[in-house]
């Protein structure tokens, strides 16, 4: 009884499949096929950007997608085999089954649009599937342009210190819309949530998680980012053509719910948007000179080259925002604005009637915003909220209140490149020496500032080689796998943590000579500024070695730093005191000073003078080196 | 004149009628049912008696409460069952009878004037008294991500090193689609004659457009709800004068926010046309 049921709705559809009909269509598709075959349609580079299919660079003829899902293909190996794949879907598009939402007609409109072009498909074979979802979604996206978002560095969060990218699709101009109300396409990983955080990071980096297409509106983005993370946003509107929006939202379509690999240097969120780009102008190549990383900021400037950005726009974030209103405050509401976010709400006292409508205006709004960034990351407070209401009550008695006036800052695409290259010369405690230096990203803290932000150091996978001069002998001075800084000044009304870490092999001076160690070193502490571009700092460091002349080999050591950062237009320098003492009884004290010189964006001088003191013996280094950008 | 104590639990305006003008003031008064008032004994019920024309005995901040509750109330040309959340303009005007809460734009004229403009809504007996649980399953319920509050923490999103490191989401995966009957969907969206009104998500960012009188937040609540690009900073002017009508309290809601913005604009010569 049980396999009767069964069985007959599968007979059924199995002769239906053959039914008249379909074997009509079954001759007209072996004729497509081999149309498809003869003019090598599968070579096609469109049909290889709706694969996601790349050729191997040593092997031609062989492909395989980025696609790491089985449900996006029709063909059994269509992930290595774009022919194949095409084939499979040309059977698919003329099946009757599945019905519905479910038929390649409904699951597939970019490729069936593509092939129909190419091989004018003669529509009235085809079956008539009812593509529901699809039609409800293509009601939800209005989408005439798209904008290239660019959520900038968040230096207290590591991971997200490159940015992100994402995409937006916007209606027509003259449609009534709020680009709040966008739709934002974003390609990230999709997480079980019972991973610990320690583990996602691994697998972030190391593709273990798989990414997927998501669209949400933008506002949740401007949460997110402005608001949440305090991240600044450029939005880059590009000037794909309607036709080619629509290209790019029905490939989109396609890989709903689709995985693909993520990994967080190579194939991240920068790099899929670029094969949607990819998809949606043919011809533009963005995706090819990331082999190795694909950092944000490259990316938008890999977009910017290829002539696809038309305007640009910024959207501060909170903390942007508020740091603006207290900046514009007149000094002397400071003690006002401190009382208001400290103590009970009390706007009648005799000093905040004093004052002008607006200045009283601007306080209220800026305690508010002060109160909801103090708020930001915790749970619901009855007390901050009642507070936070009052305020916004309070304000509401007031005239419109006016925007604060925010410059933009240099845009980070415009900053230096990403790769460094180093040359240079020094002497160290009499011995002279040549240096090559390489690193894969990003900044220091003496680089060229423009377009980067101020005090964020971040540096991943550098190396450098030294030669001394009298012997000829080359070895390895440094390679460092992380060396991150983040120096936030504290305000009266911003106390933020500086910090920084660094790892990898290093040559320093221990015992009797110079030599190769593995370390850990990080520190934590206050920044203050001084004048208008300075930043003075102090922390306590500490240090994990490994050395050879340790009675352990594993040595912690303890310290601290203090140093200050000048910023001017000729270059920025730096000076730092730094003292550590091992456990074992080594100490190392080192004082330097380095002025970096501009010559240009990607091109500048740097000077270095150090002086260490060592348990048996102090001396000197000083040397000078060419940064070249790349 | 206003002698007796309300609580939440006294279910007041439970039934609300206009009782004609009782004083020969020459407007309507109000009577407004309490079935669980407590003056008399426990949950003995009461009626309690609202002179319109007597402002002076009454605190700014009860005209005003009252001034509210009738507004979304009882000059609606809706059916009262379609107001998502009646709960939320009792315990409005509970707040304001009990709370100091100086508002110095309802001056005597403007209230003057308006009760001018409601003597033409209440003719007859309009009954408001709909049992809670009735909108359980309408647009805007409780499961229907109307409840967020204003100033709703942020904590929630989960793990951030996580999120910084994929980009990714951990809740269900979405696609821009929304789902969900009863015009509401997983994603707090509550329909508009029609449109979809997202409110919740954008609760504080809007909260704060209102008080300030622009904004984005402001700009896309417009959108959502249809105002017309012209009409939008007459749109953004009145919700701004109206913001302790919208947001009473930071206990609001977000259903509670929209009814009571749709009350304003019925009483608005030029946003009257949204709503539908």
């Amino acid at each position: 009884m049980f396999l009767k049921y069964i069985l007959l709705p599968v007979l059924a559809s199995l002769l239906a499949s053959t039914s008249a009909a379909a074997t009509g269509n079954s001759s007209y598709i072996r004729q497509l096929v081999q149309r498809a075959d003869d003019s090598k349609l599968w070579q096609h580079r469109e049909w290889l950007n709706l694969g996601h299919y790349r050729q191997s660079k040593i092997f031609t003829s062989s492909y395989s997608s980025a696609v790491d899902d089985k449900r996006f293909f029709y063909s059994g190996n269509g992930e290595t085999s774009p022919r194949a794949e095409l084939n499979a879907t040309l059977a698919a598009l003329f099946s009757e089954q599945p019905t519905g939402n479910e038929h390649a007609l409904c699951r597939s409109p970019a490729r069936y649009d593509w092939l129909k072009q190419h091989l004018q498909i003669d529509a009235t074979r085809l079956p008539k599937p009812v593509c529901s979802d699809y039609i409800e979604w293509r009601s939800h996206i209005h989408a005439e342009s798209v904008t290239l978002v660019f959520p900038t560095y968040q230096l207290n969060s590591p991971s997200s210190m490159f940015g992100h990218t994402l995409l937006r699709l916007d209606p027509a101009d003259d449609e009534n819309w709020s680009d709040w109300l966008s739709y934002a396409v974003n390609f990230g990983a999709n997480i079980s949530k019972d991973d610990n955080s320690l583990f996602y990071a691994w697998k972030g980096l190391t593709g273990g998680y798989p990414g997927q297409f998501i669209v949400m509106p933008y506002y949740e983005k401007i949460k997110e980012y402005n608001r949440i993370e305090k991240r600044d946003i450029w939005e880059y509107r590009l000037n794909l053509q309607p036709a080619e929006v629509e290209l790019l939202v029905t490939h989109l379509w396609e890989l709903k719910d689709i995985n693909f690999a993520y990994y967080f240097f190579t194939e991240n969120c920068s790099y899929r948007l670029l094969e949607l780009i990819e998809v949606a102008r043919p011809g533009i190549e963005l995706t090819d000179e990331f082999v190795i990383t694909a950092i944000p900021a490259d990316t938008i400037r890999s977009v910017e080259d290829a002539g696809l950005v038309e305007s640009t726009s910024f959207r501060p974030s909170q903390e942007t925002v508020t740091k603006q209103m207290i900046a514009d405050l007149p000094e002397d509401d400071y003690t006002l604005l401190e009382a208001f976010l400290e103590q009970p709400l009390d706007s009648q006292t005799a000093e905040f009637l004093s004052l002008d409508e607006a200045r009283q205006q601007a306080l209220l709004a800026t305690s508010y915003k002060m109160l909801r960034l103090r708020q930001n990351r915790k749970p619901r407070d009855p007390e901050t909220a009642s507070k936070s209401h009052q305020l916004l009550e309070q304000l509401s008695h007031y005239p419109q209140a006016p925007d604060p006036v925010i410059t933009p800052p240099v845009r980070p695409e415009t900053g230096h490149l990403s790769k460094q290259l180093t040359l240079g010369a020094l002497e160290r405690d009499g011995h002279g020496y040549s240096e090559l230096g390489m690193r894969m990203s990003y900044h220091d803290l003496e680089d060229n500032e423009a377009g980067y932000m101020r005090g964020a150091q971040i540096n991943i996978i550098g190396m450098v080689l030294r030669r001394r001069n009298s012997t000829g002998t080359v070895f390895l001075q440094s390679a460092n796998f992380a060396d991150v800084f983040s120096l936030t000044p504290r305000s009266r009304f911003f106390t933020p943590i500086s910090w920084r870490v660094r790892g990898g092999v290093e040559r320093v001076y221990s015992d009797d000579k110079d030599r190769l160690v593995g370390h850990v070193s990080g520190g934590g502490g206050y920044a203050w500024p001084l004048l208008e571009d300075g930043t003075v700092y102090s922390l306590l460091t500490g240090r994990l070695e490994a050395n050879s002349t340790f009675t352990h080999k594993l040595e912690p050591a303890l310290g601290a730093a203090a140093g200050g950062l000048y910023h001017s237009t000729i270059g920025t320098g730096r000076t730092e005191i730094n003292a550590e003492k091992f456990t074992g009884g080594e100490y190392r004290i080192n004082f330097s000073l380095t002025q970096n010189l501009l010559l240009s964006r990607n091109n500048a001088l740097q000077i270095k003078f150090k002086r260490e003191w060592h348990n048996n013996k102090d001396f000197n280094e000083v040397g000078l080196s060419y940064n070249f950008f790349f | 004149m206003f002698n007796g104590i309300l609580n939440s639990e006294d279910h007041f305006d439970a039934a609300i009628a206009s009782i004609g003008d009782l004083n020969n003031s020459h407007t309507v008064d109000l009577a407004i049912g309490a079935p669980l008032d407590d003056n008399g004994g426990l949950d003995k019920g009461a009626v309690w008696i609202l002179f319109l024309d007597e402002p002076d005995t009454r605190t700014e901040c009860e005209r005003d409460a009252l001034l509210r509750f009738l507004r979304i109330g009882n000059c609606s040309n809706q059916h009262p069952a379609s107001h998502p959340s009646l709960r939320a303009k009792k315990s409005r005007l509970l707040t304001c009878f009990y709370r100091y809460m100086l508002r110095a734009r309802y001056t005597l004229a403007s209230y003057t004037s308006w009760r001018d403009k409601m003597k033409k809504c209440m003719t007859g007996i309009i009954l408001l008294g709909i049992s809670s649980t009735a909108f359980a399953e309408a647009p805007g319920g409780p499961n229907c991500g109307w409840g967020n509050m204003l100033f709703d923490g942020t904590s929630g999103l989960g793990n951030h090193m996580l999120a910084s490191t994929t980009n990714g989401t951990s809740g269900n995966a979405t696609f821009g689609m929304t789902s969900g009957t009863n015009g509401c969907s997983t994603n707090g969206t509550l329909t508009y004659g029609g449109r979809e009104i997202v409110m919740s998500p954008i609760m504080d960012e809007f909260s704060e457009d209102v008080a300030r009188g622009h904004g984005d937040a402001m700009d896309a609540v417009a959108v959502m709800i249809g105002i017309e690009p012209q009409d939008r900073p007459a749109f953004a002017q009145t919700m701004h004068e109206n913001f302790a009508v919208i947001f009473p309290s930071e206990e609001v809601t977000a259903g509670e926010a929209m009814t009571a913005m749709h009350g304003i604009m019925q009483n608005d010569e030029l946003l009257v046309k949204y709503t539908v």
